[in-house]
């Protein structure tokens, strides 16, 4: 019988999925972190698989683009993390800080508002709702200029819009990748109301 | 005895495990990134040519990439991930957005056609598309494009401005 226990004990050590944990959400993360503490130092050191940064993080309140100066401005105070294996995320900065140098996979969700007005401004002056990756501060990766959709009236319900973006990067150690946001309001009442933002990347290798 | 005998074997087996677990070699990193920068006419027809003559290229491990003809050619068979960035001006109708077909060619078969929304108005709109595919060594991969025509074209010169196309092999 104590020999079935340590059989037991080892198989849980080797085969974490035995435990009976679900492989969903945050779960998968504890998994993740399970399996690599069972295993000694000098096999995580062989196996990088086992080091590899994931994060994934949300805005669920509704805001607004066009912080009135028309400059664009950093993503903050993300609402939750769902994932952060590595903990290379910041959620209050929004910043994720490659731990070390590689390919890196990063997408970006956003919800918009379809507040575009149908005037004379839309053909001369369009509105996009623009999403800027931006490196160390100030090094801009990529300008994402997501279309807005077309409200019919203010008085009807404005709907919204998904967005999306994936980038492949190679980062340098400590290289810091956050994301801008800008957007100009069409009207009065029309303003770049985004929610449901999913920000989350991994490294690759 | 016969438990025993059952707990025994298992124990090899997991023992075994153990003593087999050798240090995982680290994995085959193959990964490319190219851009078109400048902008380029859209032709309203099948065009081949569109997304070729990659003028950056960022990284490209292993030169699976070619970044003249647009054609990635797996150095080593497996899964692996293409991301496609478009940037074009919007030339779409006024009553509904017209599409900017893109689609994935292996070994000159055509695989999947992502239908890329075209807007209308002024200035330019940021699409793209994401796909996994499988890939034997010396598979090739490029992508063709398809610009529905629409009469009601905004006033701009319907173009590319910008393309990014990225791959990394996943397993």
């Amino acid at each position: 019988m104590h020999n079935l226990n340590i059989l037991l004990l080892a198989m849980l050590i080797s085969f974490p999925e035995f435990s009976g944990q679900s492989a969903t959400g945050i779960r998968k993360t504890e998994l993740i972190k399970q399996h690599a503490t069972a295993l000694s130092k000098s096999t995580k050191e062989n196996n990088p698989q086992l080091q590899l940064p994931v994060f994934s993080a949300i805005i669920t309140d509704k805001r607004s683009a066009d912080n009135v100066t028309g400059a664009p401005f950093f993503l903050q105070q993300f609402n939750r993390v769902t994932i952060n294996t590595g903990n290379a995320f910041d959620a209050s900065s929004g910043i994720f800080t490659a731990p070390a140098e590689g390919f890196y996979h990063f997408s970006g969700y956003f919800l918009i508002d379809d507040y575009q007005c149908w005037t004379d401004q839309f053909l001369r002056n369009p509105v996009s709702f623009d999403v800027t990756m931006v490196k160390n501060k100030t090094n801009i990766i990529e300008v994402f200029n997501f279309p807005v959709f077309y409200a019919q009236t203010i008085t009807y319900r404005i709907s919204s819009t998904g967005q999306e973006f994936n980038l492949l990067l190679k980062l340098q150690a400590r290289d810091a990748i956050r994301l801008k946001v800008s957007a100009k309001k069409c009207g009065e009442g029309r303003e770049p109301l985004f929610s449901n933002v999913i920000f989350s990347g991994f490294k690759v290798y | 005895m016969k438990r025993r005998i059952i707990v025994l074997l298992a124990c090899t087996g997991v023992l075994s495990q153990v003593v087999a677990q050798k240090p995982i070699a680290p994995p085959v990193k193959v990964a490319f990134s190219a851009t078109i920068s400048q902008p380029r006419q859209i032709l309203f027809t099948s065009d081949a040519n569109l997304l070729r003559r990659f003028d950056k290229i960022d990284f490209n491990e292993l030169n699976g990439f070619d970044a003249t003809t647009g054609v990635f050619s797996a150095p080593v068979a497996g899964v692996y991930c293409f991301i496609f960035n478009i940037s074009y001006t919007n030339y779409g109708c006024s009553g509904g957005p017209t599409t900017f077909n893109v689609t994935l060619v292996k070994n000159n078969e055509d695989q999947e056609t992502f239908r890329l929304p075209v807007w209308y108005g002024s200035g330019s709109s940021s699409e793209g598309f994401t796909a996994l595919v499988q890939l034997n060594k010396g598979d090739r991969l490029e992508l063709k494009s398809l610009a529905v025509f629409c009469t009601q074209s905004g006033s701009n010169r319907p173009s590319v401005n910008k393309v990014i196309f990225s791959g990394y092999k996943i397993n």
